[in-house]
């Protein structure tokens, strides 16, 4: 539980950055081995100042990796592969994602390994369901059922419900969350 | 002369400080700054330089252990300033609250 | 049956009354595996949950065995209104960051 691993994206919004500095701050408060993964575009879009880069170094975070563009502290360059080890030591891994849009689906998808599996929630059709299994023909993928979406039915193969979401938790040591 | 503050009672402009506009505050909430007040207040300033906000109360006590005095703990940051150490050095060394709640 | 601790942080990227619906329902569900849950901690846009009426999905939980935290400082930053519910602990970091210790999994649900 103490070594955290955070990754940061193109895909945050100006406040989402304000937030994650402030939670790395605190696990480093808290003496955790904090990790940051800067995927691609991150750095671009890093809405952190230079001092809070800094910040970060001087208050001990562990390491700092990043795919492409380096952040302005030591950082090592690695590429989806690597950074998906990072994060999973090569376990299998449930990959949690609130359904944005297919941008941020491809976005995302490198980071999946062979056995890793994709659960997905939130406000998508059937069409976007069969947008995914065509263009991702290898990917293994639910979708949790919401009642506020009638229109994603039960006897859809990718649907579970979250007594199975819970179920899938249970079997994977790694659960990486999309931001 | 008095200067203008924050919604949250802290300097509005950190380039205005002063020391004596800091004793006035540390006065008026019944501290008396010593010279360990000073130092403390000091390697604040010097931190906030550094990475744009004062650190929550750990990382704080691990730079001052490293930059002034290897003893300092949570304890004697509290017996000089009692409510909240992070915060009150930061008051009155003319910086803004911290960003971070722990 | 499991016994395993999860610490759950709800921390939206997208919709925040969908992520903690799903949180809740989520976290039902892993209670009813026989899980514990060591806090659920309300973090982001989803520190908005305080500003609910009374019927929020959280009605019922059982927050003296798995307390619901919610980010102070995040919570000051979006301005949020008025608390309505006493079953929200609005914290500073260290009581989730502690609680969060004791987990033998942390599950952000975005």
């Amino acid at each position: 539980m103490n070594r955290i691993i955070m990754t940061l994206a193109a895909t945050d919004s100006a406040s989402e950055w304000d937030a994650r500095y402030l939670l790395a701050i605190s696990h480093l408060n808290f003496d955790h081995e904090l990790h940051l993964i800067c995927l691609p575009g991150a750095v671009e879009s890093c809405h952190w100042k230079d001092k809070q880069w800094q910040a970060l170094a001087l208050y001990d975070l562990a390491g700092c990796h990043h795919i492409n563009t380096a952040p302005p502290i030591d950082s090592t360059p690695i590429d989806w592969k690597m950074a998906r080890l990072l994060l999973s030591e090569n376990q299998p891994t449930l990959h949690l994602c609130h359904w944005q849009n297919m941008d941020h689906l491809r976005y995302w998808v490198p980071l999946i390994a062979d056995h890793d599996v994709l659960l997905v929630f939130g406000q998508l059709d059937c069409s976007t369901i069969n947008q995914i299994q065509l263009q991702y023909p290898g990917l293994l993928f639910h979708v949790v059922n919401t009642s506020q979406h009638p229109h994603i039915k039960p006897n859809e193969a990718q649907h579970i419900n979250h007594q199975q979401w819970a179920k899938l938790i249970r079997q994977h040591q790694v659960v990486l969350t999309w931001n | 002369m008095s200067l203008s503050l924050d919604s949250h009672g802290h300097l509005a402009n950190k380039t205005e400080w002063n020391k004596t506009w800091a004793c006035d505050m540390a006065k008026a909430d019944g501290i008396e700054l010593s010279k360990s007040h000073w130092q403390l207040i000091a390697a604040v300033q010097l931190l906030f330089d550094e990475t744009g906000d004062t650190p929550p109360m750990r990382l704080l006590i691990k730079q001052l252990r490293m930059r002034l005095d290897s003893s300092i703990d949570s304890r004697f940051l509290y017996r000089l300033f009692p409510d909240n150490p992070v915060r009150q050095a930061s008051k009155y060394a003319g910086l803004p609250k911290p960003k971070h709640c722990m | 049956m499991s016994d395993m601790k999860y610490a759950i942080q709800v921390h939206p990227n997208a919709n925040w009354h969908t992520s903690q619906q799903q949180a809740r329902q989520l976290c039902d569900a892993l209670l009813a595996e026989g899980a514990v849950i060591v806090a659920v901690f309300f973090y982001g846009q989803a520190t908005q949950i305080t500003a609910l009426d009374v019927n929020h999905d959280w009605h019922g939980w059982d927050s003296d065995r798995s307390p619901l935290l919610v980010c102070s400082t995040l919570h000051e930053q979006q301005n949020n209104a008025t608390e309505h519910h006493s079953m929200f602990t609005i914290t500073g970091m260290s009581s989730w960051m502690q609680l969060s210790e004791q987990a033998d999994q942390l599950v952000i649900i975005p």
